[in-house]
């Protein structure tokens, strides 16, 4: 049960930390759009300064 | 029955045949605008946008000149140069309707040349390009504009870094509240566990002092807002919700704080956490709702204008605001009137629509007077600047604009008005009870146990969670709310008054109806009127051009009285108006003729007319059967206004109105009692919007009507007004139910406080129940009838997705 008095004020320290970073990524403005990130996933197939060359240029599902 | 545009939605002209090869298949195009910007896509292989848009595209409009922006003056307002020598230009792109627009303008614009990186952010608009400081700005803004979507200049000053860093700020509340919040509870749990395994002192004293060090943050920098705008309230001697909120939250955590350190009595950090947390979000989410609105609607500035200004006959461009009373300029035909001036030399035919209303372009002649921000159709001519900038009619009606928003009385609030006398009936109840048991029992737990359960929790949310919920579905709908309070305006209006050009109508002219007269066939008549058009910057030119085969006409010239002539091929063609009974005899005279003819003699006869917008009639249907009385206020000639009005069927109905006409009309209604909402699209529109109990305006029409108004219609119809209504009907009516039930739970759990019978962990889970039941009955909002994305729009199965519900 003693170990509670060491854990939780850990976890404490760990919670600020968390707190800290929180606020750098808000400052750095990681969280001022948030929409974007979704859609952009599913619709580039080539970036730009990829070394991609291999791969295929066009998607092959034309029947949608 | 004509066929949707695969690109837009809008209907397609019966005799137009315009198609695009797209997804392997040609589709139909409604206008040259939307098969140029299909075609654009297509040929860039960004065909991906129609296999992904989950929204229809906006039609594309033309006729737009970017070169002011190349302006260095006003260039550097909208971008700045950064220290790798790049040039990063911020803008912000209006009509973004889901992620592949976005997609599809990242795209576009990073294969122009001279862009190295571009950046949308789809939920404002916000757009950041970097790009070769030597390429023109203008470049990037018409390639945004020939897809269809309207660029505008994102005021880098002091206003969108003010909203920024508030709603950062706000972020960083809520999270402290959040982590805080996870962290106390499950220190919670232990703590009624313990009470039931009997848990030692030390470890309860352990538990409460780690419960209040974690807390404290959460008081001293997550409730502030809630502090302030108590404090302001009393300030005013209007409480709001947030005094309850802050003795709620003040008095709980004071008093946990002294049985921490008295060692005995219970703590109530758990449900100050929790309540700080869930108020602050659900306003959040308010907040960003509207403030999404805000940023799509603009400053209520327009694109910044560019005169020619004269100096010894030489004509040198300058932004409008540098022009100066007694100044020369010189206008052309397709120019926006700079400053309000008096012509000198020459003369001038202005389409004044966006500042009086009136549809029809006037001409003026020397010694008269034309307005800043009319547009001109015809010139050359000369002026001198009589008012420049703040001087302006214009600058003056932005100025009686907001006068008038500034005396709008704020919308009262019915959770508002209850809070003041909530919050002395639960102190008085506190007080008694500690009175009652001050022998007997624990008063000062009693009294504790009373304030925390009669804590406000349900009761504060129960307003900013229904119309959070409420926004986010209108929006879907197509009808933005900008300013707090609109959706109760718009659920409290028993009136809605109406300009003609611009709301009802497109404000364009329109190829009503063809009658031949010689021996050519429709599409080479209007071809060869199209020929002749192309070019003119007059309104009926727009009603041509979807008809053009890409011939242009040769020597052209332009007769007095708003003819024209010119020669396609080996005919000399003549476009005006028709002489006196030249007319057939079932012509319709409400339309406007115009006759085109050859040297052998007359060809055809066109009937324009602007005509009511699609589904208008539907639309005013359903608001009239809402329950709202409607009426026409155009400043637009009468017997038009009296034409459209017997179309639609509204009695009351007025044309030549001014602006000051329609405000008094607007206030006799007001003093009967009625509650009006106003909407309009002009410039001219602004002073009533801002006068009337709700302000609409049209997502097209001037900027200075879009940001006076309270909601703003992005779209071309008018069916979204109709359901919107139903929908801020519905929100009031949960409102209400919210509030019923945060009292009725209070009324219950009061009493059982009181004679002290409440258990904390009973006061905790009372709370947070009632809380939940708030929260999903304001989701219910959300949820509603699942089929309106795009209402009416129909298109065919193998075109985009519509997105679920």
């Amino acid at each position: 049960m003693s170990a509670i008095y060491f854990l939780i004020p850990l976890t404490l320290l760990l919670l600020v930390l968390a707190v800290v970073v929180f606020f750098w990524a808000i400052r750095d403005g990681q969280f001022d759009d948030l929409e974007s990130p979704g859609f952009r996933v599913l619709l580039d197939e080539e970036e730009r300064g990829r070394d991609d060359s291999g791969g295929p240029q066009e998607t092959d599902d034309d029947d949608r | 029955m004509s066929t949707p545009c695969y690109h837009c939605g809008e209907r397609c002209p019966q005799d137009l045949d315009l198609q695009v090869e797209l997804l392997g298949r040609p589709r139909p195009m409604c206008c040259p605008g939307c098969a140029l910007a299909a075609g654009l896509i297509a040929d860039a292989g960004l065909m991906d946008f129609y296999r992904f848009r989950t929204e229809l595209a906006p039609r594309v409009e033309q006729h737009l000149d970017w070169s002011s922006f190349d302006h260095p003056q006003i260039r550097d307002r909208m971008s700045a140069l950064g220290t790798d020598g790049e040039r990063q230009l911020h803008m912000n792109v209006g009509g973004l309707r889901c992620g592949a627009c976005a997609w599809l303008i990242e795209r576009r614009l990073s294969e122009l040349e001279g862009v190295v990186s571009v950046q949308v952010d789809l939920g404002t608009g916000d757009t950041w390009v970097r790009m070769d400081p030597d390429r023109p700005v203008s470049e990037v803004m018409a390639a945004v504009a020939e897809l269809g979507y309207s660029p505008r200049p994102a005021e880098q000053g002091a206003a969108g870094r003010a909203l920024a860093s508030e709603r950062r700020d706000a972020l960083r509340r809520i999270m402290v509240a959040g982590i805080a919040m996870m962290q106390v509870m499950s220190y919670a749990v232990g703590m009624y566990l313990g009470a039931f395994q009997d848990m030692g002192p030390t470890e309860a004293r352990f538990f409460r002092l780690i419960s209040l060090v974690v807390t404290t943050p959460v008081v001293f920098f997550s409730a502030v807002p809630f502090f302030r705008g108590a404090l302001r309230g009393l300030r005013n001697r209007q409480p709001g919700m947030d005094l309850p909120v802050s003795l709620a939250v003040g008095i709980a955590y004071a008093a946990s704080c002294i049985n921490t350190f008295r060692g005995a009595g219970e703590v109530y950090f758990d449900s100050v956490v929790m309540f700080v947390f869930l108020l602050s979000a659900a306003r959040y989410l308010e907040l960003a709702a509207r403030r999404r609105a805000q940023s799509w609607v603009g400053d209520g500035r327009e694109a910044p204008t560019l005169a020619r200004r004269l100096h010894a006959d030489v004509a040198t461009m300058v932004p409008a605001e540098n022009l100066r009373a007694g100044d020369r300029i010189r206008l052309l035909a397709g120019d926006t009137v700079p400053a309000d001036a008096r012509i000198v030399e020459g003369e001038l035919a202005c389409d004044e629509s966006l500042i009086n209303g009136e549809s029809e372009p006037l001409e003026r002649t020397p010694g008269q007077d034309v307005f800043a921000g009319a547009r001109c159709v015809s010139g050359p001519a000369e002026l001198e600047v009589l008012r420049s900038g703040d001087d302006t009619l214009i600058a003056g009606l932005q100025r009686q604009v907001s006068q008038a928003q500034a005396q709008r009385p704020p919308l009262s609030r019915l959770a508002d008005r209850i809070a003041g006398r909530f919050v002395v009936g639960v102190l008085i109840a506190a007080v008694a009870s500690a009175v009652y048991h001050a022998g007997s029992g624990d008063a000062l737990g009693t009294a504790l146990a009373v304030l925390v359960v009669t804590c406000p929790c349900a009761l504060s949310l129960a307003v900013p969670t229904a119309l959070a919920a409420a926004s986010g579905r209108l929006s879907a709908m197509g009808l933005m709310p900008v300013r707090a309070g609109a959706v109760e305006r718009l659920a409290g209006v028993d009136t809605l008054a109406l300009d003609k050009t611009g709301s009802l109508t497109r404000g364009r002219p329109a190829l009503i109806r063809t009658v031949l007269l010689g021996d050519l066939d429709r599409r080479e008549a209007l071809a060869l009127a199209a020929a002749l058009e192309h070019g003119s910057q007059h309104p009926i030119a727009r009603a041509f051009e979807t008809y053009a085969d890409g011939r242009k006409a040769e020597a052209l010239r332009e007769l007095p009285g708003s003819g024209l002539s010119g020669r396609v091929g080996r005919r000399r063609l003549q476009l005006g108006r028709p002489a006196e009974g030249g007319l057939p005899a079932d012509a319709d005279p409400g339309l406007t003729w115009i006759q085109l003819e050859d040297q052998d003699g007359p060809l055809a006869l066109f009937g324009l007319d602007d005509p009511l917008r699609e589904g208008c009639r539907g639309s005013l249907e359903a608001l009239r059967a809402g329950g709202l009385a409607l009426a026409i206020l155009s400043g637009d000639r009468p017997q038009t206004v009296a034409r459209i009005a017997e179309q639609l069927d509204i009695t009351a109905a007025q044309g030549g109105m001014r602006p000051e006409d329609k405000r008094r009309w607007v206030q006799d209604r007001q003093s009967e009692g009625r509650r009006v909402a106003m909407l309009g699209d002009g410039i001219n529109d602004g002073p009533v919007l801002a006068t009337a109990d709700l302000a609409i305006a049209m997502g097209r029409g001037a900027a200075l009507a879009r940001a006076s108004a309270d909601l703003v219609l992005p779209g071309d119809s008018l069916r979204p007004l109709a359901r919107g209504r139903a929908l801020a009907t519905k929100t009031l009516s949960v409102m209400r139910q919210n509030l019923v039930w945060a009292l009725a739970y209070n009324a219950v759990a009061l009493p059982l406080a009181m004679s002290g019978a409440l258990a904390p962990w009973m006061a905790a889970i009372g709370m947070s129940l009632s809380s939940l039941v708030v929260v999903v009955n304001a989701a219910r909002l959300s949820a509603g009838e699942a089929r309106d994305a795009v209402p009416a729009r129909s298109v065919r199965d193998d075109g985009p997705r519509m997105a679920a519900g």
